[in-house]
This record gives structure tokens, sequence and C-alpha cells, in this order.
């Protein structure tokens, strides 16, 4: 470090990340923001950049900031009273891919230690795309997809990742950083299933406060979670609503049923009832809609699949499976399965929770039984955001 | 570092046939003589003497060989293994050496000549024996009935998953009490066996401490609790001290407590099963207890229980008259019936019966201690290699009998992996060192445990040569990629060990899969 008591930080919101979540378009790269925004989705970055500053503010005067103009960062500096380098003007409020990239180099030029972004795998590939393993990367996570590895658990956690880094300078010790995967789904299609490798990007080393890099699925080769597929898809009520989260293992009890991989969608959040897909791919507003239709006599049912190598259950690539609707559906009405491999992987195993709103009723209990076979569970932690995840920990 | 001078070492190598591709047609070992004229004209045809039915029609394929190639073949091939004798600290298993005399004992009539619908009248010796250790694990375990049917621990692990039925059955509550729990760190046969048995399985999962929490157990135990099946240090060598609580939350809830003792070496005399409020236990007579594993000889799981379950132990056990005379009782009305036939590896547990008796109550101390000691005295010498880190580094407090290591660092500089060095270090004539049970926690993960056996010259050596060979694995790693290249066979092509049409465990089916006439 060049300045041992300070660190230069380049900020850089992408205001149209995580925009498609709620709206179920699985992204809002390219053509699909317009999209999104058609739809009534909201702006979700700049909301959980704010959490990551905020709580940076006791030190912020050990912090200096770089910032590109108006919604890409500095609109919310200046609304925390927090003073920044302007490096670059985007030209209209509907930023691109270049704007990002843009900024990145004004980071480089400017010599930051460190670029903060808020976004997802897109914003992340933007970025690394210049400054390659020369300037450290953290990602505050707000976007649709986060497969790679420099996004934090949580807002809350970016801030304290840095907070942590300060406090290593101040008592003279050296940063650690690792390298990690910047994933994302290739541009020509969307294979939901399988991550493209875009290369090796530098982030803090914080195994417990960065997300890993997510593991391709690996669902369709477990013998004992297709068994507890064609168990489920025999046991399933005539009248009853289920709801089919993202992902391949709760899609294997669709297949069980002869519904091929054309017919769902995989990627999406699909509802069955009696039998017939009645839904595919649905969105937020669409899936509260069937709850608010189905029957009052059964509650309906979610099957949720876990991403591999990130342990997360909600907020990462389903976020039309928001707050409200996890509320409407219960917490007893959610049945989680997954791979043994793909949740006996680390120490400790946790499932991390990671509604939009921060502070929105906790809906899960401490622990809950992740289904890896006929018969067969791992009991997870459930760590919430929002929920001071340091003090789960130390229980 | 190296403290010893590395030994040369080569395995021999004859590459001998299978016996079944040896010898020649009409080939004897030793020709028995002719039947005398007169034995003749008064027996008759010996065949003759025969019922029909219980003669071959066609003869036994058999090898054809002198009783001089024969023992050649057999020398040959004892010498292509490393002989249970070398510096073997495969952890979990407790290697230990087994002692002559009890090999001898049970070489007598009295026991190899046995047989097993003998009156019991006529055995009263072994059902003594079999008593008197009954009574000595009891003292142990705190527990009041011990049986020894169980040829091994999944064995008894899975005797314990029928009584947890049984018990359950007996009182009319097994439809809803179908859930065992266990932990992420127990032996798989506990769950393995639980599922066997028709229970679900919930899996509890390792916190930073080394052990799942309490709370989490709390979160999963119900009305619906069968039982708790851990083991306790696990296989990592960490206790969990909350463990007395586990027991009181289980009980509370209605289910039972099953202690699987398979790391019983490094709290022998220090720990009892019952005084912590387990049911019931295991121990392995095989491991722990001295008697020989790993093809040495038969595994006996000695499988223990509180008073609450002795009514639904298998049946016969042995049991004392009045008169001091023993005798043999079938399982009552709510026995799980037999386990094994007849009354299990007698000759392992007079073995064990031998060990324990001359160990005594202060030896059995002592081998807990050093057991402990030589463990951590390992763990300070391997942890100055570089490459070589402690799984679970995060946990506070000194490990017990064992420590599970990573060379996930070694891999991450040289590509060798924990399956390479383990190849590399039989080429020194060590053997194969105990990897980790499924599923692996810690990446590329080795177990040793030294128990009380090797002296610190063995210790030492065993380490300096795991070190030479991660010192290999950074200036050659090819070299120890290939290994091992000074033993019986060289590193072998595994792909076909999970193909069906290639694996061949039997000569008829190697004749059938590989097209050989012979």
């Amino acid at each position: 470090m060049q300045k041992p008591d300070v660190l230069k930080i380049g900020l850089l919101i992408n205001p149209i990340a995580g925009m498609g979540g709620k709206v179920g378009l699985h992204g809002t790269d390219d053509s699909l923001a317009e999209r999104a925004k058609e739809l009534g989705a909201k702006n979700v970055s700049k909301e959980r950049a704010g959490r990551t500053i905020k709580a940076l503010l006791p030190q912020i005067e050990k912090l200096v900031f770089c910032a590109p103009s108006k919604v890409m960062g500095a609109d919310l500096l200046q609304s925390l009273n927090i003073n920044f380098e302007s490096v670059y003007e985007t030209q209209s409020l509907d930023t691109s891919s270049e704007d990002t990239k843009a900024a990145a180099r004004a980071f480089q030029a400017k010599g930051v230690d460190l670029i903060l972004f808020a976004g997802g795998d897109g914003t992340a590939r933007d970025i690394f795309s210049v400054v390659g393993e020369a300037i450290p990367i953290l990602g505050i996570p707000a976007g649709v997809k986060m497969r790679s590895g420099v996004f934090a658990n949580y807002p809350e956690e970016a801030a304290e990742i840095v907070l942590d880094a300060i406090a290593s300078i101040e008592s003279g010790k050296v940063l650690e950083f690792a390298n990690t995967e910047i994933l994302d789904l290739t541009d020509s299609e969307l294979d939901y299933s399988q991550s493209h490798y875009f290369g090796s990007a530098r982030t803090f080393s914080a195994p417990s406060k960065i997300t890993s890099p997510k593991v391709n699925s690996n669902a369709s080769s477990d013998v004992a979670l297709k068994e507890l597929a064609k168990h489920l898809s025999s046991e399933l009520a005539k009248d009853r609503l289920y709801f089919f989260g993202p992902g391949r293992s709760a899609k294997l009890i669709l297949n069980e049923l002869g519904v091929t991989d054309s017919e769902h969608s995989l990627a999406g959040v699909d509802a069955l009832i009696g039998g017939e897909l009645i839904g595919k791919d649905l969105d937020e507003s669409q899936i509260l809609e069937l709850i608010s239709s189905h029957s009052k006599a059964t509650e309906p049912l979610i099957f949720l699949g876990v991403i591999g190598g990130q342990g997360f259950l909600l907020g990462r690539g389903n976020q039309q499976l928001s707050h409200q609707v996890m509320s409407r559906i219960g917490a007893d009405n959610v049945f989680v399965l997954a791979s043994a491999s793909k949740m006996t992987g680390t120490v400790p195993t946790r499932l991390y929770v990671d509604f939009e709103d921060a502070l929105s009723k906790k809906l899960f209990p401490d622990f809950i039984q992740v289904h890896v076979a006929k018969n067969r569970t791992l009991v997870c932690k459930v760590v919430s955001s929002g929920f001071v995840p340091n003090s789960v920990k130390a229980s | 570092m190296i403290k010893s001078k590395i030994r040369k070492y080569h395995a021999p190598v004859w590459d001998e046939p299978l016996v079944m591709q040896m010898g020649q047609s009409g080939r004897r070992g030793s020709i028995a003589p002719k039947t005398e004229s007169k034995i003749a004209d008064t027996v008759g045809n010996a065949l003759d003497l025969l019922p029909a039915g219980m003669k071959r029609a066609n003869p036994l394929n058999l090898p054809e060989l002198s009783e001089f190639e024969v023992q050649r073949h057999y020398l040959h091939l004892s010498q292509q293994t490393l002989g249970m004798m070398g510096i073997s600290l495969f952890g979990t298993c407790t290697m230990k050496y087994n002692p002559r005399v009890n090999e001898r004992i049970v070489y007598q009539p009295f026991v190899a000549e046995m047989h097993p619908h003998q009156d019991p009248e006529t055995m009263q010796g072994i059902l003594e024996v079999v008593n008197r250790f009954d009574h000595l694990l009891r003292k142990l375990s705190g527990l009041d009935k011990f049986v020894f049917q169980a040829g091994g621990g999944a064995d008894a692990a899975y005797t314990q998953a029928c009584m947890t039925r049984a018990y359950h059955a007996s009182r009319g509550e097994l439809e809803q009490r179908n859930e065992i729990i266990t932990t992420a760190q127990a032996h798989p046969c506990n769950p393995a066996t639980a599922a066997a048995a028709g229970f679900k399985i919930i899996t509890l999962p390792l916190e930073d401490d080394g052990f799942p929490s309490v709370e989490a157990l709390k979160a999963v135990v119900s009305n619906r609790t069968a039982a708790l099946m851990v083991n306790n240090p696990d296989d990592i060598g960490i206790y969990n001290p909350h463990i007395k609580e586990w027991v009181k939350i289980v009980h509370d809830a209605g289910g039972l407590c099953f202690y699987d003792h398979a790391n019983f070496n490094g709290v022998m005399t220090r720990i009892r099963a019952a005084d912590i409020g387990f049911d019931a236990c295991m121990y392995m007579l095989h491991k722990t207890f001295g008697g020989p594993k790993g093809g040495g000889g038969p595994a006996v799981g000695a499988y223990g229980c509180n008073e609450k379950l002795i009514p639904f132990l298998a049946g016969p056990t042995v049991e004392t008259s009045a008169d001091g005379s023993f005798y043999l009782k079938e399982g009552g009305e709510h026995s799980v019936g037999r386990i094994r036939e007849f009354l299990g590896n007698i000759p392992t547990v007079i073995r064990a019966y031998s060990w324990t008796r001359s160990m005594g109550i202060e030896g059995l101390r002592d081998a807990a201690n050093i057991s402990v000691l030589a463990n951590n005295y390992m763990e300070k010498r391997l942890l100055e290699i570089p490459g070589i880190t402690k799984g679970m580094p995060d946990v506070k407090g000194r490990r017990l009998e064992m420590t599970r290591y990573s060379l996930g660092e070694l891999t991450a500089d040289t590509g060798v992996s924990c399956l390479d060095v383990q190849n590399r270090m039989t080429d020194y004539g060590v053997d194969a060192y105990w990897l980790s049970h499924e599923p692996w926690f810690i990446p590329e993960p080795f177990t040793p445990e030294a128990g009380e056996l090797w002296s610190v010259e063995d210790i030492d050596y065993w380490i300096d040569v795991l070190e030479t060979v991660c010192n290999e694995a950074r200036t050659n790693p090819e070299l120890v990629k290939t290994s091992p290249h000074n033993q019986v066979v060289h590193k072998q092509n595994s792909t076909n060990l999970s193909d069906p049409a290639k694996w061949a465990t039997t000569w008829r089916a190697y004749k059938r899969k590989y097209g050989v006439t012979n």
C-alpha cells in the first residue's frame, strides 16, 4: 500500500444491475434492461450500495473515494455528504457496459487501491476486462446472477471487509488478497446450468464474507438426488399448488413427471397443479397472483435448490422469490433439495438468504433441513441478510 | 527436519501367474496310499458309501501342482505384501501388534476344533471367557451387558439400529419415531445402517469449533426422534465437550443414544459411555482391543447396552446358572433375533480378552495416554513440514489420538495429491496412510494414528519418509505422481475399477469376462 493510513477506493454503481430479478428476466445485460423497465422493475443497486457505504461511515475519514458521475456513484456519495474525486462523466442515465469500462479505466489512471462496485456478474466482467489482476475488485451484491467469486455475501459484509482492511493497514499488516474466478453465462445462449470462466481476478482474502464462485451443477448425475426427485414426484398431492425454483435440482422433479427441459424453464420459477404445468418462468407478480387464486384448502409448496459452491438459497438468480412471495408461501412450505456433494464441501455449512429489503421480517428458522436423498437430510444454519450474520457465526 | 537415514527399499516382484494358470494336468501335492485289500474287501468301494446326492457330477476344477510349488507360490505372494508388520499409522483403524501368544491360544484344539452345535456343557471354558470379557467391558463402559455376535463395527451399528426399532416398536411408537440423528463426522456406517433399518437420517453439520452445535440438535429433535448415533471423539480427534447435554436433549425427547466408540483408544479408562448417559455403545475388538484386522483375521463389534435395552438383545446370550456354570439363552419375545450365526467370531473375543487381561487397567490407561501423547508429538513435527496444514485449524485445544491434516497447500504448489504421496510412501516400505471418510471437508486429507505401539524411532521414521516425499514433490513432482516405483505393482490405471464388465474378483468371472478358455 502506498499510503499506509488511507485506502483509495474507486466506487462504481451499475444503476441497471439487478433490475431483472423480480420480473424474472435472469439479468439486465444489454437489451434486457429496457424490457425490465417496461415490466416495472425498480432500481436496486443504489440502495444496496448505500447499505455498504453507510456501514463505512464510522471510518469514512480514512477512505478516499473516486467515483463516476450521477447514478454511477456520485449521487450516492453526495447524498451522504462524502467527499470524492469525480473521475468520469456518463453521457446519459441509461449507462452501458462501455460506461463501466470507461470508469474502470479512469480508476486505473487514478491509481485506486480497490474497486468497490455494486452490480452483478456482467459488471464484474466489464471491470475485470479493463483491470485484470492489477487492481483488487470487491462486489456489493446487487445483480441478478452473482456466480463470480468477488461478491460479499451481503452489502454490509462488503463494508466489514473494507473496515478489516483499514484495521490491518493501521496495525502494519500486509493486506491479504486471493485470486478468484470471474464467471458468467456465455453471451450467445442462456445455458443456465453452466457458467463460463472469464478469468482470474484479485479480491480480498475473506472466505467467510466473500461468496465462493458458483460450482456447475452436478444434480443430473447424482443418483440419490434423482431417486429423491422420483419419490417426490410420486407423492405430489392432486390439488396442491407447487412451485419449482430455478436450477436443475428442483426441475429434476418435473423431469420425473415427464415434463421435458424444453417445456419448463430451467432458469426460472415454474408452477404445477394436478400434474399440469400452469406457469413457466414466472415473475414476482405472477407468482403472487397464482398464490392468491389458489384454493385455501391447501397451502402452496415450493421446491428450491441451492446454488452450488455459494450456498445461496434465495437472492441469487431467483429474486422473483421475493420476501413478499416467500412470506406468503411460508417457511414450513419450503422443501430444499440439493446433492449431498454440493452441501458437504464446506465447513461450516451455511444457507444464505438475501432479500432486497434488509430489514424485512425474518422468515426462516435458524436451521433448516436440506434433502440430499430419499429419507436423508442435512441440517443447515440459515444466515439471513439483515440479521447480523456475525452474531450467528459467533454462536 | 529429517532425523533418520532413509533406508533403501524395494519390494520383491515375482510376477507369477494366478495359481489357476500354473502346474500341469495330473500333478499332485501328495498322493494317498491305495486302500489295503483287506479293508477294501470289508468296506467295499468308498464312493459307494456316499449318498448318491452328495456325489459330484463333474470333478472340481482345482489347480494341479506339487506341494513344493504350492509352498513357493504362497511364499512369493506373502513376500509381495508389507506383512502387517510395517509402520502402519492407518488412522481410525488403531493398528496394533497382535501378540502371537494369543494366536497360539486360539490355534489350540479347544478353540479351533469347537463345533458350532456343540453342547454348551462341553464348552464351559469358552463360555466363561465370553462371560468374563462381557464383565470387563461392562466395567470399561458402565453399561450392563455385552454381546459379541456382530462381525465388525458397522454390524454393531446395525445391531443398534435394529435395537432402536425393537425398542420403539415395543412401546407402540415405531411409526411415529422414524428419525435417527447423526453428525457429518460420524462414521458413515451410522447413517447407512440406520437407513438400512428403515429410518430417516438427519445429519448435523460441523461448526467452526469442530462439532455440530447444540442449537442445531435442538432444532431437529422432536417426538419423531428415534435415536442419536455419534462418535466422540470423531475421527479427526475432536472431542465434543457438550456430549452430556446432547444425550440429555435426545433422552428428554424420548430417543435412544448410541455411542460409536470406534475411537476409544485415546479415552480408554478416561470416560465411560454410561456415565455420559448413553444407552449403548460399540467397541471394535479387532482395533482397540488387540485383535488382528485388515485381512489379518475376522472382526468383532462388541455391542453393549443398559438394562433398558437388554430385553431386545440378540440371542443367544451367555448366562450364568446358580451353580456357577454357563448356558446359552435364546432371545426373548422382544429380541431383535440373530445378528450372526452362532456366537460370532469367538477366537477374536478370546484374543481381546487375553489382550485386555494382560494390559490391565493401568496398562489401558497408559496406552490411552501414550496414544494421545504420540499423536501430539507427531502433530508438532508434521506441521513443521511445508505444505502440510492441520485440518480445521481454528478448533481450539489439543486433538486426542488422531489429527486430520491437509496436503492442500502442497497440491496447490506442486500438483501432487494426497493419493500420490500415499503411493510414494509405500516406495519406502511404509504402509499407506488413511485419507478421510467421505465426505471430504478438508482438501487432500490424510489421517495418521500413532497409537501406543510404535516407538518414537518408528514414528520419526514415518514422518521422515513423509517429509522426504513432500520434498520430492517440490523437486521432482513427476516422480511422486507416477509412483509407486519400488512396489510390487506400479501405478494402476483405475478406470476399469468401476466397470462391472471389466472387474473380476473370481477365476470364473475372469474367464467369462476376458474369454479365457482354460
